[in-house]
């Protein structure tokens, strides 16, 4: 899944995750397919950002490869190198990145 | 001269406390009274429209797992209790100080919420809303330097710049105490209840505290691990040491990490887009 600036959207995308309003009430469901008039309410409605399906959208010098997010989490434990518990962490934290990029990239878009 | 003397001497330097609100004063009263009812809470907080509304997206957020699905504050209150709803009216009220006051503090506060729920709740233990909420609050010590001592909150950026050192190790350095003393004074100055205070007061030093010291642990642990995912801003980049007995005293070694990890970073992924 991918999280997109409602600016970005395009119609036909699917929602991974539902949209809510300001008091928290799902405007739409996860799974729901956008259509261009919905975009449009969205748009109305201040919505900013929406979560979908794949990774359909190109957002240029915001997207981070694994490697780099991986990176620069094991760059903020600098101060702790060598302490057993804080190893294990930064370990546990480094698959995690890894595991989920991958998904990512791998979901077909309309998937 | 006593730890407690010199916590005095700073604290007398601030000069007036942040204000709140009218209604968190109200709320307060209204909370002690054995006799108010949630209606009644409710009608008070909702009676200032913006924190009212604040109030119901914090509750509504993923980070309380009722996503969506509460529709009034008093219904809040039932479901998430007295002293969360006070934690959220005080987050909500200081939101807009937080984020004067650190670019990224109310995001890092946001994602150690998040992360001492997740954690809460995996370990089993009781009221994690309580938890999440004590951990949006643990660095309001941060925002009263910020506010109150400005000149000290100068210095310290400073020291932390030139001198590659954390942030607490940096107020240490120029005020000779930390974030989490302030805070707690701070917590006592609001009348804030101890399962807030306590984490508040010792979420560097969980080991320290006899009493709710689960609750200070968790909150210490998902301070280091939002660090750890970049998730906002505390004054400092890096990740700091999670103090052995707290990661023991929870049983944390016996944990699967890398699905609590995992479990983490996709909660993390609704902080960042989480707006009032």
């Amino acid at each position: 899944m991918q999280r997109v600036p409602l600016d970005l959207v395009k119609p036909g995308m699917v929602l991974a995750k539902p949209i809510l309003n300001e008091k928290g009430m799902a405007l739409c469901g996860e799974g729901a397919e956008l259509s261009a008039a919905m975009l449009e309410r969205l748009k109305r409605m201040d919505v900013s950002f929406v979560t979908v399906k794949g990774h359909p959208v190109d957002l240029g010098v915001e997207e981070k490869s694994k490697e780099q997010l991986l990176a620069e989490m094991q760059g903020r434990f600098i101060h702790v190198e060598g302490d057993p518990i804080m190893e294990l962490i930064k370990a546990s934290i480094g698959r995690a990145i890894m595991s989920a990029q991958e998904e990512g990239v791998e979901t077909p878009s309309h998937g | 001269m006593g730890k407690e003397q010199h916590i005095k001497s700073i604290t007398k330097k601030i000069q007036g406390l942040p204000t709140l609100p009218h209604v968190v004063e109200k709320l307060t009263k209204v909370v002690e009274s054995p006799e108010s009812t949630a209606k009644e809470v409710g009608k008070l907080i909702a009676s200032d429209q913006v924190l009212g509304a604040k109030v119901l997206k914090l509750v509504n957020s993923p980070f309380y797992g009722f996503p969506g699905r509460i529709s009034s504050i008093s219904h809040a209150i039932i479901l998430l209790g007295f002293n969360v709803i006070k934690g959220v009216v005080l987050s909500a009220s200081v939101f807009d100080l937080m984020e004067r006051s650190m670019v990224g503090l109310w995001e890092h506060s946001l994602g150690c919420a998040v992360t001492a729920g997740t954690i809460a709740r995996r370990l089993g233990l009781a009221e994690p809303e309580e938890i999440s909420t004590a951990a949006l609050l643990h660095d309001i010590g941060k925002v009263l330097i910020k506010v109150s001592l400005s000149d000290d909150y100068e210095k310290i950026v400073r020291v932390v710049e030139k001198e590659k050192v954390s942030f607490r190790d940096a107020e240490v350095s120029v005020l000779g105490i930390d974030h989490a003393e302030i805070g707690s004074w701070l917590s006592n100055e609001w009348n804030l209840p101890e399962k807030l205070t306590i984490p508040i007061a010792f979420h560097h030093t969980p080991e320290n505290t006899l009493r709710l010291k689960d609750r200070a642990a968790v909150v210490h642990i998902a301070d280091s691990i939002t660090r750890a995912f970049g998730i906002g801003f505390g004054g400092d980049p890096w990740v700091q040491k999670i103090s052995d007995a707290a990661w023991n005293y929870l049983g944390m070694e016996k944990e699967d990490l890398d699905a609590l990890m995992q479990l983490i970073m996709i909660d993390l992924e609704d902080v960042s887009t989480f707006r009032f």
